[in-house]
């Protein structure tokens, strides 16, 4: 056990600093959707021109290859430099994705993907759920038909983030029988801009189209898009999960440190003449306190998981552990920012970047395998309990 | 760099602890009907091995081994609901070396002298003070601290009192700042961090231990025809208990690590430790309660101490208000 800031990981850190400050776009991300694309595809350009794309991949498949200390650093130091938030239309290829791709992937779909994601070429969204298999995952039913070389893709996903700025999407899809759950499904790269794929978006409950519908009719994907085995997708999902649960969690995290204290900052400029609640001591302060130390125990959780894959561990179910940790945090942050911002809170003018993080943090604890899910994988996988 | 995993030392001392604890301190022995335990034996055994002087200098008659191998005990100790004299002692030995008293170090070190620990009531810290002490036989020492410094107490006459956590002796009497037998400020040596560091130990300790009786028992007990702890109700109940006690476990340690590297954020992550290990051990200790339902209200069910430890080391050090207030005040801590 220690902890120290040695001189090499010092110099790593004021390396990242200066080329973020540097290099990161100045202007706001715009709101419509097209700008959007344009202005997420030049950040990640950037970043693969300077040498940082793939911060968290090996370095055979074009990325950083930085050890797991120096991607935390990479993610401390992103969120401090006001970054474009983590989560942008190019976060899930980058996060799990492409990492599912490189572990489960052949050389073919590695040597054409993993490029292509690092240079801001392509984005992906995830086509899991569906309107009757959210949290039963394994119900899923949008079929599967092998035709020839092709697979032919029949029926609906649902609360598929970014689907309409993504060109790629993880798919995942029935080829076994309608009730063969986990054994028949099967991870398949789809490509979005196939004939037979209809993107719907829907408005979010902050006005914004995250998510969509996506109708898939008799669309033809070549076979050779299938990761690993047709029918073994479930298998490839929870690779796919893993990566979600785990180390994905670290850049959204730390902008949530971030942002807390940025509220402290804003609540000490209020002195002299903030509410008696601000003060120490007052409830509202009280609330902040706690925040605080939740932030840093979330922070020597992070800590303890760098450390165990440094050590060469792969990441368990302690992912659950961070993910509903960290979301349920980010809530708590968001709506500690609400109650401080008091009136003013209720003008989005005024509330600025406040209440579009205060509304994000409601998806929080539903993407990714839902609050619950995660205490259901934690009380059977940590815990032991009975299913 | 960070590295928040046990060395290969470090984890043997951890196993070597909860052994011992498990066969010597089965938090069964709380029950009514229970047979009594020697205490002097079993503190004499901890004596022996080297439990007082492990984080005190070789040349001192201690380990010479640090703050996170103290942690790793006293973690053990909330566990199984150990007596508050065995931080106190831990911490005492801090106390006399640093004031130069060599006799008295080594006695503690080597068990042979207790020291119980005192808490302020009301207006502590003034020239003199009311306070209670825990686990205090007569002839003993006190310890007590605050934002100010760590100082050893001759106790004079102490009366009884009714404790809240009835698995402690609670007792009652007047120190005085001035008659302190040794005072360390913490100008001199930061003690009072290192005390409640080892409290929150206690309580992360605490919050591990009715995470681990709510879930053996949810696994257990059947109603409906299954184990309790298949229905969602109790299954997120225990899924919270493992997320707070683990998270506080690792802020602890981490708490600690600052402490010895006398890091500028020290005093903050001390204070967070403790608030946020607080807020766990009394969450889980609610939680354990409710686990076991009608049984979990009654005394001869373990759950029922961890509730009532965690008030004392929430009040000892300083308690949630106070850490938090220091909490809200402290720079930032990031990167």
């Amino acid at each position: 056990m220690e902890c120290t800031d040695s001189p090499e990981f010092c110099q790593f850190r004021e390396e990242v600093r200066e080329w973020l400050q540097a290099n990161r776009p100045r202007e706001l991300r715009p709101h419509n959707s097209a700008a959007q694309i344009v202005y997420d595809r030049a950040w990640q350009k950037a970043q693969f021109d300077g040498g940082w794309a793939g911060v968290s991949w090996p370095a055979q498949y074009g990325g950083r290859g930085l050890s797991p200390s120096q991607q935390l650093i990479w993610c401390e130091e992103y969120a401090s430099a006001h970054c474009p938030m983590v989560h942008d239309s190019f976060w899930l290829a980058l996060n799990h994705a492409g990492p599912t791709v490189f572990v489960r992937g052949n050389e073919d779909q590695k040597s054409f993907h993993l490029p292509r994601i690092l240079k801001g070429e392509a984005a992906w969204c995830q086509g899991f759920s569906e309107p009757n298999a959210g949290s039963d995952l394994a119900s899923l039913r949008t079929r599967g038909v092998v035709d020839g070389d092709h697979l032919v893709v029949n029926g609906q996903k649902i609360w598929t983030t970014m689907a309409h700025l993504a060109d790629y999407q993880e798919l995942l899809v029935r080829t076994g029988p309608e009730l063969s759950r986990h054994k028949g499904l099967t991870w398949i790269i789809c490509d979005m801009h196939l004939p037979g794929v209809d993107v719907r978006p829907i408005t979010a409950l902050d006005g914004e189209p995250h998510t969509s519908e996506v109708f898939y009719e008799d669309v033809r994907i070549p076979l050779s898009n299938v990761v690993d085995q047709i029918d073994n997708g479930w298998s490839v999902a929870m690779t796919t999960l893993g990566f979600e649960r785990g180390p994905a969690s670290f850049g959204a995290f730390c902008e949530v440190a971030v942002a807390l204290e940025e509220l402290i900052d804003h609540v000490r400029g209020l002195e002299p003449n903030a509410p008696a609640a601000l003060r120490g001591g007052g409830a509202l302060a009280g609330r902040i306190a706690m925040a605080r130390a939740e932030v840093l125990a979330v922070r020597a959780l992070v800590y303890r998981m760098v450390s165990s894959a440094e050590r060469g561990a792969e990441p368990g179910p302690e992912g659950s552990l961070m993910r509903l940790a960290s979301s349920e945090l980010e809530q708590t942050v968001m709506r500690l920012a609400m109650d401080v911002l008091g009136p003013a809170g209720l003008s989005r003018t005024s509330a600025g970047s406040w209440s579009i993080g205060y509304f994000e943090a409601f998806a929080e604890t539903i993407a990714g395998g839902t609050a619950e899910i995660q205490r259901n994988i934690i009380g059977e996988r940590l815990l032991g309990l009975p299913r | 760099m960070w590295d928040l995993m046990f060395s290969d030392e470090q984890a043997m001392i951890a196993d070597s602890v909860a052994q011992f604890l498990s066969k010597e301190l089965p938090v069964e022995r709380l029950r009514p009907k229970a047979a009594p335990v020697d205490a002097d034996v079993i503190w004499r055994s901890m004596a022996e091995l080297g439990w007082f002087g492990i984080g005190i200098t070789e040349e001192a008659g201690g380990s010479g081994l640090g703050l996170v191998e103290e942690m790793l005990i006293q973690r053990g100790c909330g566990r199984h609901l150990a007596s508050t004299s065995i931080l106190a002692t831990m911490v005492a030995a801090h106390v006399a070396q640093a004031a130069g008293d060599a006799a008295l170090t080594r006695a503690l070190v080597t068990g042979e002298r207790r020291v119980a620990l005192a808490i302020g009531l009301g207006s502590a810290g003034t020239d003199e003070f009311e306070a209670l002490a825990f686990d205090w036989a007569d002839g003993e020492l006190l310890l007590y601290w605050d934002d100010t410094g760590a100082g050893l107490f001759e106790a004079g006459k102490l009366s009884s009192d009714a404790g809240l956590d009835d698995s402690l002796t609670l007792h009652r009497g007047r120190l005085s700042l001035a008659a302190a037998k040794c005072w360390v400020p913490n100008a001199q040596a930061p003690i009072a961090l290192r005390a409640n560091a080892l409290l929150a130990a206690c309580l992360a300790g605490l919050a591990d231990g009715a995470c681990a009786l709510a879930t053996d028992y949810a696994k257990l007990r059947e109603q409906f025809g299954k184990p309790i702890g298949t229905f969602q109700a109790i299954k997120h109940r225990c899924a919270d208990m493992i997320v707070r006690a683990e998270i506080s476990g690792h802020l602890v340690a981490l708490a600690c690590l600052k402490v010895e590297a006398g890091a500028t954020d020290a005093s903050l992550q001390v204070a967070a430790a403790k608030l946020k290990s607080a807020h766990s051990a009394h969450e889980n200790g609610r939680a354990v309660i409710q686990v076991h339902g009608g049984l979990g209200y009654q005394s001869e069910c373990d759950a029922h101490w961890f509730m009532k430890r965690a008030h004392v080391y929430d009040q000892a050090g300083g308690n949630m208000q106070a850490q938090a207030e220091r909490v809200f005040a402290e720079a930032s801590p990031l990167w």
